[in-house]
């Protein structure tokens, strides 16, 4: 199917090139997201949204770059499709982009089974709404103060090629699953409801286990319950995995990207080489990670993929790049030009994007929460976005899973929260990370590793 | 589009198999985007897009599947027969049946009013005018970037379902965001401004762009210079652009109905005013409406995605909450009418409730004369980030600009203003409503569902004068 992608890109490039260009490129996409979405402990979406469409990017002389997407693939669409590209492309401003990627090797060691899991491309939807069927009953069975059990169940299968006229044929596959559940209490003890989540995110069917997420997550809940409200006052903060990809994903991946950094509206302006984070600590940009969500041996522009540091041991390393934005600063590429957020879209032009971040550290904990003497646990945060973004200052609040810790045990449940710092600051006082390392990737965020982390001094304000 | 007799057949064949009901949404929808940096036309896009979407019940279970790619009749019978599977499937498993409420059955074909017409605007046309606020930008060596932003939409929809609905609309909306970055005084302060909404391109060129650009240029250089502050609880006066925020993060969403019913709990979270109806949750001057019929606002339509009639719907009178936005489907669960609140971002997904034009109502006030006659407090203009804890009770937003008002006169300006409260005592404490009505929103920027939905939303209000607790930065 992937070759019959590059056949059709090559179809359209080839229009192009009868028209007054100097290079044009087709980014084909065909993907496939199904959704069960239950909540209250019914089933109440069953959905399956099937896209096939293809970006056209045209380049004029003077290095003028337009684009046009279409989901329409007869002979007069595709005529119009190059009109539009490149109506766009003379409207443009010149530049000095001279040539969409040329082919380069492909260094990155997956392979496509690493990437593509075949049980789950075959998966029929009667399976998919049967496993969801189970995580209801398990959670509803484990107790009967559980109240309802809600999420969503996605299976996301996509196959893409790129093609251009400088000499580039890619194409890959990919499948992602993503199985959320949150598990609320019957009559919790507060006006707030009392939640646990769980989750679970792979390219393979084969490590989901419907009932063990369910559980979890209904675990979490009944040990929230009886909360008490959390004193103001600067507070040692175990996240859990699921925390940080939030952090990650909204408050820290736009500030390290090229083009954010060249508007002047990042906190890590001109801060390569200088320590940003506790000096054991580490962040890395890797596009080969396997099972990572957003692996890939190339990028949405045909650029090879290779590992990068961010972050390494608290020194600032490295912004990322797509080729348009590399070259107004003149570099290369750094592989990270993609048309995605949490999956694949025919979006005109590729924005800069994160592949798969990893967090790692010297300092590593194997049981955190009993290392700890006073702090507190949180789980799940909630709406954690830069107030000032030009700072880093973030808010957020904890969600679900929040306890006290007093001697390195878990003790009094607490009411959500919610915590008002600063990225620069949280990432200085990171004090130690667990070895509890596991994919997440939240809505439209960022694919992340990372363990339980431990960070002293947070500010939890009135 | 979508042939009508197609469709039909389409349906009829949905019946035929036993359906209780279904629909089918068609879409072509034209997309472009420009964005110029420093007087640069940096980034140019335009799509093209399209599909159908057919949603059936079946045994109180809903399926629903959509494809991009079509082109005859049997594409369209595949789609169906999926949508049917996945309902047929649910059905096994469900517990409780989905009911859709009645709405009256329409036929209609409308299309926006536009002066200047998106679907043949000239894009040198637009990116002259951008290039132009960029200029008009550039007042001093001190503004280091400019930016200005426009994107059109322009949507040609069909909604047909089983019970006779047939709706035909194009939707035109556009947007344009003028910004810049100053530096200096060791800072690095940005400001911008939005205007737009559904109609033609004339919602940005005819707006007064030139003396806009230079006032915003000066206030990004007077925040490199303007005072923090720590941490205080006052009286805040907030403009309507802050309002926005409010609106629609705090009313607006909690009045979703679905949020009421636990059905985003997993996701979009819950209502901090769900087991409050007929009860206060503000003072007597707080008056919330949603309204998705005004001409020209960002989420101007006359019907939902579900074929519902659009109206205006009241939802907290003198601070009394007494209404919620419903689809078919919460309508029935509550045993009420639908608002036509059901919005689906495109063809190929479901609808959901999604909250509109959603503002604070006018008040009496002229805004200078609530500043006139406040002794000491905090006035706030404009918003850049929300964050909300899971019922909409705790919040935090982001101001672009403060002044201190002292003796009744704003002083001061004071900059990275981040102003918090709790939602009913928020509320509670209004005193003060402005006169001045100005709805904000013009870009798809609000998020709901899995996988998520982007969608319009034109929020705001008039001023309004309460008491909240405002941080300054953190660093």
């Amino acid at each position: 199917m992937t070759h019959k992608l590059i056949d059709l890109g090559k179809e359209i490039i080839s229009t192009a090139e009868k028209a007054d260009i100097q290079q044009a490129e087709a980014y084909v996409l065909d993907n496939t997201f199904t959704t069960i979405r239950f909540a209250s402990s019914q089933i109440l979406e069953n959905k399956e949204d099937y896209v096939k469409g293809v970006v056209l990017r045209v380049l004029l002389h003077e290095g003028k770059i337009g684009s046009a997407v279409t989901t329409t693939f007869t002979p007069a669409a595709q005529q119009k499709l190059v009109e539009d590209a490149i109506r766009s492309a003379k409207t443009k401003s010149p530049s000095q982009y001279r040539s969409f990627p040329t082919p380069m090797s492909l260094k990155c060691p997956l392979k496509e089974n690493d990437l593509v899991d075949s049980k789950l491309w075959d998966l029929d939807v009667e399976k998919l709404i049967e496993q969801v069927a189970i995580q209801i009953d398990t959670a509803m069975d484990l107790n009967p103060t559980v109240g309802s059990v809600s999420g969503s169940h996605n299976v996301y299968l996509e196959q893409y090629a790129i093609v251009n006229t400088a000499g580039l044929e890619v194409c890959t596959k990919g499948t992602k699953l993503s199985n959320a559940c949150t598990v609320e209490l019957e009559a919790p003890s507060s006006a707030e409801p009392i939640s646990g989540y769980s989750w679970y995110d792979g390219r393979k069917l084969d490590g989901f286990d419907p009932a063990q997420v369910a559980t979890e997550s209904a675990e979490m809940a009944l040990r929230s319950n009886n909360p008490e409200k959390l004193d103001p006052g600067t507070y040692t903060v175990i996240f859990e995995p699921y925390c940080f990809t939030e952090i990650l994903s909204y408050c820290v991946a736009y500030a390290l990207t090229g083009k954010t950094v060249r508007d002047k509206q990042s906190y890590f302006v001109d801060k390569i080489g200088e320590e940003v984070a506790a000096n054991h600590f580490s962040l890395l940009d890797n596009p080969w990670l396997p099972d990572g969500l957003f692996s890939t041996p190339f990028d949405d522009e045909g650029v090879p993929t290779k590992p990068l540091p961010m972050i390494e041991k608290g020194v600032l390393k490295n912004y990322i790049y797509d080729s348009y934005w590399a070259m107004k600063e003149g570099r290369a590429s750094t592989g990270h030009g993609f048309r995605r957020s949490d999956y694949r879209h025919t979006l005109g032009v590729p924005s800069i994007t994160p592949s798969n971040y990893v967090l790692d550290s010297s300092e590593r904990v194997k049981d955190i929460i009993s290392e700890t003497k006073d702090g507190i646990l949180v789980s799940r945060v909630w709406y954690v976005y830069p107030i000032n973004p030009l700072l880093g200052d973030f808010t957020g609040c904890g969600r679900s899973g929040m306890q006290i810790i007093k001697d390195g045990e878990l003790t009094t449940p607490l009411k959500q929260f919610r915590f008002f710092d600063n990225i620069l600051e949280l990432f200085k006082n990171i004090e130690c990370l667990g070895t509890n390392d596991i994919q997440v990737s939240p809505w439209f965020g960022v694919s992340i590793k990372t363990p339980t982390i431990k960070v002293n001094n947070v500010r939890i304000p009135e | 589009m979508i042939d009508k007799t197609l469709v039909e057949a389409v349906l009829d064949d949905a019946q035929s198999k036993g359906v209780d009901y279904a629909d089918l949404r068609a879409d072509n929808i034209s997309f472009t985007r420009l964005i110029v940096e420093d007087a640069s036309l940096e980034h140019v896009e335009t799509s093209k897009t399209g599909g159908v979407g057919i949603r059936v019940l079946y045994k109180g279970a809903i399926g629903f599947a959509a494809t991009s790619d079509w082109q005859a009749k049997t594409d369209l019978e595949r789609v169906l027969e999926r949508a049917l599977r996945y309902a047929k499937s649910a059905a096994t498993h469900s517990k409780k049946r989905i009911v859709l409420a009645d709405v009256k059955i329409c036929q209609d074909n409308y299309r926006v009013k536009e002066k200047i017409p998106l679907q043949t605007l000239s894009q040198d046309l637009q990116s002259q005018l951008m290039i132009d606020c960029c200029k008009w930008l550039q007042i001093d060596d001190e503004i280091k970037k400019t930016v200005a932003n426009a994107h059109t939409d322009c949507r040609h929809e069909l909604f047909v379902s089983t019970e006779g609905a047939f709706i035909e609309s194009q939707n035109n909306r556009c947007s344009l965001t003028v910004s810049c970055v100053a530096a200096g005084s060791g800072q690095r302060q940005q400001y911008y401004k939005r205007t737009g909404g559904s109609g033609g391109w004339e919602l940005a060129s005819e707006h007064p762009w030139q003396e806009d650009c230079e006032q915003i240029a000066k206030d990004a250089i007077d925040l490199t210079k303007a005072r923090s502050l720590a941490e205080e609880k006052t009286i805040v006066i907030s403009d309507p652009g802050f309002n926005y925020l409010m609106a629609h993060e705090i009313c607006g969403h909690p009045s979703e109905a679905d949020r009421w019913l636990g059905w985003e709990s997993a996701w979009a979270g819950r209502a901090w005013w769900s087991d409050m109806m007929g009860k206060r949750v503000g003072s007597e001057l707080m008056n919330v409406s949603c309204d998705m019929t005004i001409e020209g606002n960002t989420s101007y339509a006359k019907y939902d995605s579900e074929g519902t009639p659009c109206q205006k719907t009241p939802l907290v009178r003198d601070g009394i909450l007494v209404g919620a936005l419903h689809s078919r489907q919460t309508a029935a669960e509550f045993g009420v009418v639908p608002t036509g609140q059901a919005i689906a971002m495109r063809s190929g997904f479901l609808p959901l409730v999604r909250m509109g034009n959603t503002f604070f109502e006018p008040g009496d006030w002229d805004p200078e004369e609530i500043i006139a006659d406040t002794k000491e407090g905090i006035y706030v203009v404009g918003c850049t980030r929300p964050s909300i804890d899971q019922r909409r009770y705790s919040w935090k937003i982001g101001t672009q600009k403060g002044y201190r008002i002292k003796n009744g006169e704003l002083t001061e300006m004071i900059r990275n203003i981040t102003v918090g409260g709790i939602a009913p005592e928020y509320f509670k404490a209004i005193d003060a409503v402005g006169k001045d009505f100005i709805l904000s929103g013009a870009i798809a920027n609000c998020m709901k569902g899995q996988p998520g939905q982007l969608y319009y939303t034109g929020n705001g209000g008039g001023t309004i004068r309460s008491q909240a607790v405002v941080i300054g930065a953190r660093t």
